[in-house]
């Protein structure tokens, strides 16, 4: 096994909540564990695990804060649901980058998707795949929402206009029947 | 500004104050297009102008001939390992292309080798990491051509490691030979959290070294405070600018917000009240 440098140690338990679970019950068992280098053990062991439980909270609630200001009508539309559900999906994804909070927000949208399938707003998705494909020097977002209340589909296009400011096209709807199958490109 | 090879004290010298001006962010675009708006001086988000396309990133117009400051927040100077090539490229043609007057980023870990964590955490404050971190910022103040500003950040987690935090963010400070950025609240939000006196975790640090500063507003929940960016100066951290422009050789204040938008004139408000404490302890060579 390899080992785990001090700060690859202390991203384990920040990021892990089981990990840090194991660290409170018995941190030389966990360090032994996971392999934390010889050197590195003390200051690991020493670590309080209610501090790390908060620094590791802070780290979710800025995550969240950057999702909802990218998804905010699906977080009015969430309330309070959002805290919680966000809490389930986050421990598991880690986007990397730069454009991570954007990556983040579709992450999140993917997962209630699943867990909550009336809460994602499809003019947040559009925004946030413009945001992304711009950044990411492609042309505009092509994509398919479907309507939450009517048996409804639309294509559209999304990018930023002048000013940063978003644009969306939307075409003539057609019955959601048949284009619940296409896929964003 | 851009030369390479100066040492901290000939930037330093170099460098006139700049005054008091505000972080740009989208819903406070309209603030920097007013004329009557109490801001000398802009600090960009260096990842906000990171472009896929060669071409160099551009100035927003909006922004005028303010002095402009570039501040990146993912270079994690505490990831053992290289910089990224890549993003240290990046922020160097955003410098460049927007005419930065310095750049600046955190003494803090974003990511490790195995998960990006997003935001920011501390260092744990070792003479190794002291080392390797100098080295890295002499390598970005040599590549981007300007000061480098090493910041302080929030932490609700305490590291108990070889050096004071004090002895390691001014040790990194002088074996780069670059300056602070002091971040007032963050400083503030640390001390009280873990029962010091703010003014003597002030008096701590090396001060000779601070060229700016960071405020916002801080929250408490539960009596713990935190940096949630959202809320209106205070009036301890007022109390605490005073006392930082007092001490050390302050060249710009950034007034930061990132939610809760407060109104126009609640901003300026804060905007102006900054501006009289620089003015008064900084002098009146300010540009308006």
């Amino acid at each position: 096994m390899r080992e785990l440098a001090l700060e690859t140690a202390l991203g384990r338990l920040l990021s892990d909540p089981a990990a840090r679970e194991a660290h409170r019950a018995d941190p030389a068992a966990w360090c032994a564990e996971v392999g934390v280098a010889p050197a590195a053990r003390e200051v690991v062991c020493g670590l309080d695990p209610s501090e790390l439980a908060v620094q590791a909270q802070v780290l979710l609630d800025k995550r969240r804060g950057e999702v909802a200001e990218r998804l905010p009508r699906t977080a009015a539309r969430l309330g309070e649901e959002l805290t919680p559900l966000f809490q389930r999906y986050a421990p598991s994804s880690w986007p990397r980058g730069h454009l991570r909070h954007l990556r983040d927000a579709l992450g999140f949208l993917a997962f209630l998707q699943r867990e909550a399938p009336r809460a994602p707003h499809s003019l947040d998705e559009a925004f946030v795949r413009a945001d992304l494909a711009r950044r990411e020097g492609r042309g505009p977002a092509l994509g398919v929402a479907h309507h939450r209340d009517l048996p409804l589909s639309c294509a559209y296009v999304a990018w930023r206009g002048p000013r940063a400011r978003l644009r969306l096209l939307l075409p003539l709807p057609w019955p959601s029947a048949l284009g619940r199958r296409l896929r964003w490109t | 500004m851009g030369e390479p090879g100066l040492s901290f004290s000939e930037r330093l010298a170099a460098l006139p104050p700049l005054g008091v001006g505000l972080g740009f962010r989208g819903p406070l675009r309209a603030c920097f297009a007013d004329p009557a708006a109490p801001i000398a001086c802009v600090e960009v988000v260096a990842e906000h102008f990171f472009l896929p396309q060669a071409a160099p990133p551009r100035r927003p117009a909006v922004l005028g001939q303010r002095p402009l400051l570039c501040h990146s927040l993912d270079l994690s100077l505490g990831t053992p390992g290289p910089l990224d090539p890549d993003y240290l490229e990046r922020l160097a043609a955003v410098a460049r292309g927007l005419d930065a007057v310095l750049v600046s980023d955190h003494l803090a870990l974003t990511r490790t080798a195995e998960v990006e964590l997003g935001h920011l955490n501390p260092v744990p404050p070792t003479r190794r990491n002291l080392a390797a971190i100098a080295a890295k910022i002499r390598a970005i103040q040599e590549r981007c051509g300007r000061l480098f500003l090493l910041e302080n950040v929030t932490t609700h987690l305490r590291i108990p490691a070889e050096l004071s935090f004090a002895e390691f963010y001014g040790g990194i400070a002088r074996e780069a030979d670059c300056g602070l950025l002091l971040d007032l609240t963050n400083l503030y939000v640390n001390a009280r959290n873990f029962g010091r006196d703010p003014l003597r975790a002030l008096d701590a640090l090396d001060l000779e070294r601070v060229v700016q500063l960071h405020l916002v507003g801080f929250s408490e929940q539960a009596g713990r405070l935190f940096d949630t960016h959202s809320e209106d100066l205070q009036p301890a951290l007022f109390e605490l600018t005073e006392a930082a422009l007092e001490r050390a050789p302050v060249r710009a204040v950034i007034l930061e917000r990132d939610a809760h938008y407060p109104p126009r004139e609640r901003l300026y408000e804060q905007l102006e009240r900054l501006t009289q404490l620089f003015r008064r302890r900084r002098g009146a060579a300010l540009s308006p």
